[in-house]
């Protein structure tokens, strides 16, 4: 009877312990590219930033193995990559999945981003982006104060790191619910590879899963205020010869659907500003004048975004979505909203409290 | 009743957030799943009120004692036999998601045996135990869980990117034709209370009417979570993709500064302690009505002691078949059906339930 | 062996009875018209007290009437009751008094262990800082002086049918739950009937609790005063036995075993600190290396990327698997750990050292094991440490080696399912009727205890 209990302790042992493999024994793929091929061998150009770790935990090390590959889907290219590669290839690391920019203004990105949400390992938190010029550049760039491979790109995106108000950090998850959505359109970053740096200034606007419109740093800036991710931000202010830049610590821009003969959206923004840097002198008794101009500029600017928006029947806010949750009659309620969009009217107030003009006058 | 009541209801409603609750509702988001869930609430509460009510009449005795007094023995047997079965399927179907769940998401590499053999192992040696010590173990390990609970109910409230749109616009279909099956899953979520028929042998205090208010809200908050948090973060089209939803929802929850950056993590282990828990619990009550069926303290020591272990091991061996005969979607579609034959089985019980009650009454005056 | 006359045959009875042992005196005495014999064994009776209050009356006094009513008026003295008795109290330390017709048994049992000395196992900052002796009298002593209630009773008994050692067994009559007293009564009764001598404490404690194999204690043993004195006041049963420095403490639970007297001693907050500590210290030294295999070798998406790097790297150069690697480390700390209670103090330090600096060093130097490694060995040597009373160190020692074991082969899910099942183990045991683990054990009544304690250590 022992005898027997001791052979199945043994041959658990043996048949158990399935999925056991070391972590030097596997590859962390920390960032995986897709650009548009111009080869036969596929339609996609995917690379896999392999990182190699350390010898030494304290040495200065962001060394990443880049590995090419030619094919149809994510699977082949997957399994042409496993061939090239000694140990297990693991993507429960991967926090960056990036765009080539050719790619997404041609081919349809959700046929392409299937793999990743199907995948159980592929974190959901990953973050996404455009690749300019190419996803492969992007995957290229090692800047000189990188620790660890692909760091640097998980602190742009990640708020712990750098607090760029014009950075728009989009998890695949979000991503991906705003490309199945009727109603909010998705938004992606542009990464800018430029020599050993990244530089995150723009944004691509999504239609129809394919890239539809650019913004630039100031318009991105606004979008992120909408979309509520962002609580720090500068502004320039210019205007009747006066210029300067104020510093926002609070921003609350928010948006009311306003049904009726002619729908509205009316769209309100409070701010706490502070004056960051001026060209004059700023007399105490100048304040409110001051506060005119940014509550006029701010107004303006974001008046001119939406209307871009609306000009590219885009919505990236989720206006439309917004138009579907306060309507019951659901059957119709996005047809509707269809013909509405395009001669929507948008009206703004803006509110802009100026705290104090810094340490000086 | 005793803080315990409390804690079977809430260990019902905490595993169901995984199990597949959610799936049904959020497929049914658009055809009926808000109302359903809305006249669940109302039933579901009321149910809970007038099993109290009953179970007051009979202080410290269980389902099989007490139908022992009041019904024929013929009657007795069978229904107890049938809700032990119907407990023990109960257990089966939190197990067999749990594989399902642990082979996908936490051990792609293992053999589903192994899953199937360990959790085995730990609700069969644990079921046997008496049923106070069963009570201990629940609330000592829903109170370690209760720091897990806590973390990723505050962030996925607060999280960045949780989209109200979107719970509203799922909320505008509240005036649709309610669904069968949401209607069944989500008066599922209830049914913790129903364990009482064991349980009952070892609580002295009484159901207090005063507190049902306390099980009408924790069932709001939690039937409001399971169906709105993953609409919010997932969005109203690309959750009715997710197979498991709440466990896609807790891959969206980023802890910014601990070492442990994905919610994930903490969500998998929050939900494998619960479905142990709540397995065991199942198979224990389970166990118990088999033993009140067959009335096992006729039987010589020996015998006692050996009926628990083949009836324990007969259902792990149903547990077994299940998972080989059985595709995923099969086993899906075998726990709606079980659901609705459940829902039966709980008026079934009430009803039994109240005529006791109402018999005893009448011998009392 | 006459009726009439036992003392006669009793002397020769007696010597026939002992081996022929150099520290057997038998003493003549003769004065005046006075003649009696005193028989004893000189290593464990007080001879100082034999010269000064039983050799010199003798010769003062006039009669041997006198002399006897003196000796009976001694509150050592006994009288004879059957050879079989007499042998035993000889065995005791008494002296055997025989002079003509009169048989007297004087008891001048001499301790040379009733020194007190300071705690040394658990030792607390802010507590009293006396342990127990090896004296069963000196004990008894020392918790009636902690404990002055009325209804405290104390019952003496012996145990070992072949050589009977002294226990006593003491309660608050008025607390005690008279469940729990039965059975101990009828468990010390089995043992009576089993065992043939018992020499430690710690081996009563093994055939009190009922089952034969098991890991975590069930009984506590306890070498302070004030915590005896504290449990007693919660209504459990101590038992104090002969030539041993600690006291049995039943029932005894989880908590109990968590708990250090310096709980009762400090600042409120801080002893919820302390506590906290420790339950966090507790759950690092049993999941730390099992944590370690399943999140390198199963589940390496649970740390963030940077972390997972970093450990890949210093594992890269370690030539075996990461179980091998905590086996192998956490062994040479169970031997360091080993080694360092059985030396001397003197070469304690230098085993540590060598052991714990050289061979840390060395090894990650070697590439046999990562430097993460040592310092993860590090916080489970230490946090084990951290739990205060040893019996429950000791046992968790061994549950973190079957937790590594289940991680190993079945990964994470098999770490959930071990920790689970070691909490259900937990909660399945008892002690003496008492569930071992529970919690809201002592809600209302706790804090009253608590504070009659003190009072009453003033």
């Amino acid at each position: 009877m022992r005898g027997f209990k001791l052979l199945m302790v043994c041959l658990f042992f043996l048949l158990a312990g399935c999925g056991y493999k070391d972590i030097d024994k596997r590859f962390f793929v920390v960032a995986i590219g897709v650009d548009k091929s111009n080869s036969d061998h596929g339609k996609y150009k995917i690379t896999f930033k392999v990182a190699i770790p350390p010898d030494k935990p304290s040495a200065k090390s962001n060394e990443a193995e880049i590995i090419t590959t030619d094919s149809d889907s994510m699977t082949e290219a997957v399994r042409i990559t496993r061939a090239q590669l000694d140990k297990e290839i693991d993507f429960s690391h991967t926090k960056a999945i990036i765009f080539g920019q050719s790619l997404v203004q041609k081919e349809n990105v959700s046929e392409i981003i299937d793999w990743f949400v199907r995948r159980r390992d592929i974190q959901r938190i990953a973050y996404t982006g455009v690749g300019s010029p190419t996803a492969l550049e992007v995957l290229k760039v090692r800047p000189a104060f990188e620790r660890l491979p692909g760091n640097s790109l998980f602190l742009y995106f990640g708020r712990s790191g750098t607090e760029a108000p014009y950075v728009i950090t989009e998890p695949l998850f979000d991503f991906y619910r705003r490309i199945k959505e009727k109603g909010i359109d998705p938004v992606l970053p542009i990464i800018q590879a430029e020599g050993d740096k990244y530089s995150i200034l723009s944004s691509a606007i999504f239609k129809n899963y394919r890239m539809n419109l650019t913004l630039n740093d100031l318009e991105s800036e606004i979008l992120n205020s909408f979309l509520g991710r962002l609580k720090k931000t500068d502004f320039k202010i210019q205007a009747n010869g006066e210029s300067f830049f104020v510093f926002a610590d609070s921003v609350k821009l928010n948006y009311d659907l306003l049904a009726g003969e002619k729908p509205t959206i009316h769209i309100h923004c409070k701010m706490s500003v502070t004056i960051e840097e001026s060209k004059q002198t700023l007399a105490l008794e100048k304040m409110h004048q001051l506060q005119i101009l940014t509550e006029q500029e701010i107004r303006k600017n974001v008046l001119k975004l939406v209307k871009k928006f609306q000009q590219a029947n885009v919505d990236p806010i989720g206006f439309g979505l917004r138009y579907r949750g306060s309507h019951l009659n659901n059957q119709t309620e996005w047809q509707k909203w269809e013909d509405i969009y395009p001669e929507i009217e948008f009206t703004m107030k803006a509110e802009v409290k100026v705290r104090g003009t810094g340490s000086i006058y | 009743m005793s803080r315990f009541y409390y804690y079977l209801i809430f260990l019902n409603m905490t595993v169901n957030v995984v199990a597949f609750v959610p799936n049904v509702l959020l497929q049914q988001r658009f055809i009926g799943a808000v109302p359903s869930m809305v006249i669940a609430l109302i039933v579901g509460t009321i149910n809970a009120a007038i099993f109290g009510f009953c179970i007051n009449r009979f202080p410290g005795e269980g389902l099989p004692e007490i139908l022992n007094r009041y019904v024929k023995p013929w009657i007795r047997t069978l229904f107890l036999l049938l809700m032990g079965v119907t407990w023990f399927i109960a257990g089966i179907i939190t197990i067999l998601i749990f594989v399902d769940v642990s082979k996908q998401y936490i051990n792609p590499e293992m053999p589903e045996w192994t899953f199937l053999f360990i959790f085995l192992a730990f609700v069969v040696l644990c079921a046997k135990m008496p049923s106070i010590k069963v009570l201990y173990l629940l609330e000592l390990l829903l109170i370690l869980n209760l720091p897990l609970v806590a973390i990723i109910f505050l962030k996925v409230y607060t999280h960045p990117y949780f989209s109200w749109d979107a719970v509203k616009e799922v909320g505008t279909h509240a005036l649709t034709i309610p669904a069968w099956d949401s209607f069944t899953v989500a008066l599922y979520t209830f049914a913790g209370y129903l364990n009482m028929v064991i349980f009952a042998r070892v609580m002295k205090d009484q159901f207090q009417f005063k507190r049902g208010w306390i099980i009408g809200s924790v069932a709001f908050v939690n039937l409001f979570t399971t169906f709105f948090i993953p609409i919010g973060l997932l969005g109203t089209e690309a959750v009715g993709h997710a197979r498991y939803p709440w466990v896609m929802t807790a891959d969206t929850i980023r802890f910014d500064l601990s070492p442990i950056e994905r919610g994930i993590g903490l969500f998998l282990l929050l939900y494998v302690s619960i479905s142990l828990t709540s397995a065991l619990i199942h198979w224990h009550v389970g166990l118990e009505l088999m033993k009140g069926a067959v009335n096992v303290k006729k039987y010589k020591a020996k015998a006692q002691r050996i009926i628990p272990w083949m009836v324990t091991l007969l259902f792990c061996g149903v547990t077994f078949a299940i998972n080989e005969l059985l595709f995923q979607s099969q086993i899906r579609s075998f726990s709606i059906v079980w659901y609705t034959i459940r829902l039966f089985g709980e008026f079934l019980l009430i009803f039994l339930l109240g005529y006791c009650a109402w018999r005893r009454g009448h011998e009392g005056v | 062996m006459y009726k009439s006359n036992p003392a006669k045959s009793l002397l020769p009875w007696l010597q026939s009875q002992l081996a022929e042992s150099d520290d057997i005196c038998l003493q003549k005495l003769e004065s005046k018209e006075k003649k009696a014999q005193l028989f004893y064994i000189k290593s464990i009776c007080d001879q100082a007290f034999i010269q000064d209050h039983l050799l010199i009356p003798f010769f003062e006094t006039d009669s041997l009437h006198d002399y006897l009513s003196y000796i009976d008026n001694l509150f050592q003295t006994s009288s004879y009751i059957s050879p079989e008795k007499t042998l035993n109290q000889l065995l005791h330390g008494s002296v055997v008094f025989i002079s003509g017709m009169n048989i007297r048994l004087i008891d001048i049992r001499k301790v040379a262990n009733t020194g007190i000395s300071e705690a040394k196992i658990e030792s607390t900052v802010q507590g009293p800082q006396n342990s127990f002796s090896e004296d069963i009298a000196t004990n008894l002593n020392m918790i009636r002086d902690r404990y002055y209630q009325p209804s405290l009773k104390i019952e003496n008994q012996e145990i070992g049918n072949q050589a009977p050692t002294p226990i006593a067994i003491i309660y608050d009559e008025k607390l005690v739950d008279p469940a729990v007293l039965e059975s101990v009564n009828k468990r010390l009764a089995e043992i009576q009937g089993e065992m043939a001598i018992i020499l430690s404490i710690g081996q009563l404690e093994r055939h009190l609790s009922r089952r034969k194999r098991t890991m975590f204690p069930t009984i506590m043993l306890t070498e302070r005063p004030d915590r005896v004195a504290y449990n007693l006041a919660q209504g459990k049963i101590a038992i104090v036995m002969q030539g041993n420095p600690f006291v049995l403490l039943v029932p005894s639970v989880f908590f109990d075993f968590m708990a250090s007297m310096d709980d009762l001693y400090h600042t409120y907050w801080t002893s919820r600190f302390v506590v906290v500590l420790r339950y966090l210290g507790l759950f690092i030294t049993i999941t730390l290396p099992s944590l370690y295999v399943v999140s390198t070798a199963y589940n390496p998406e649970l740390f963030r990327v940077q972390l997972a790097v970093t450990i890949a790297g210093s594992r890269i150069s370690v030539p075996y698997p990461a179980f091998v690697e905590v086996f192998l480390m956490l062994l040479m700390m169970e031997f360091l750990t080993e080694a360092s209670l059985r030396l001397p103090k003197m070469i304690g330090s230098t085993a540590t050292t060598v052991g714990g600096l050289i061979l840390g060093q060395a090894a990650t130097e070697a590439a046999l094991v990562s430097n993460i490694m040592v310092i993860l060995i590090a916080a489970v040597a230490i946090s084990n440490f951290v739990i205060p009373i040893n019996a429950m160190g000791f046992a968790m020692r061994g549950v973190k080696y079957l937790l590594l074991f289940i991680s190993t082969v079945f990964g994470m899910i098999g770490f959930i399912v071990g920790l689970v099942g070691i909490v259900a183990y937990l909660v399945h045991l008892d002690s003496f009727g008492q569930p071992y683990l529970k919690l809201f054990m002592k809600s209302s009544t706790d804090q009253e205890e608590i504070t009659r304690v003190k009072e009453e250590q003033g």
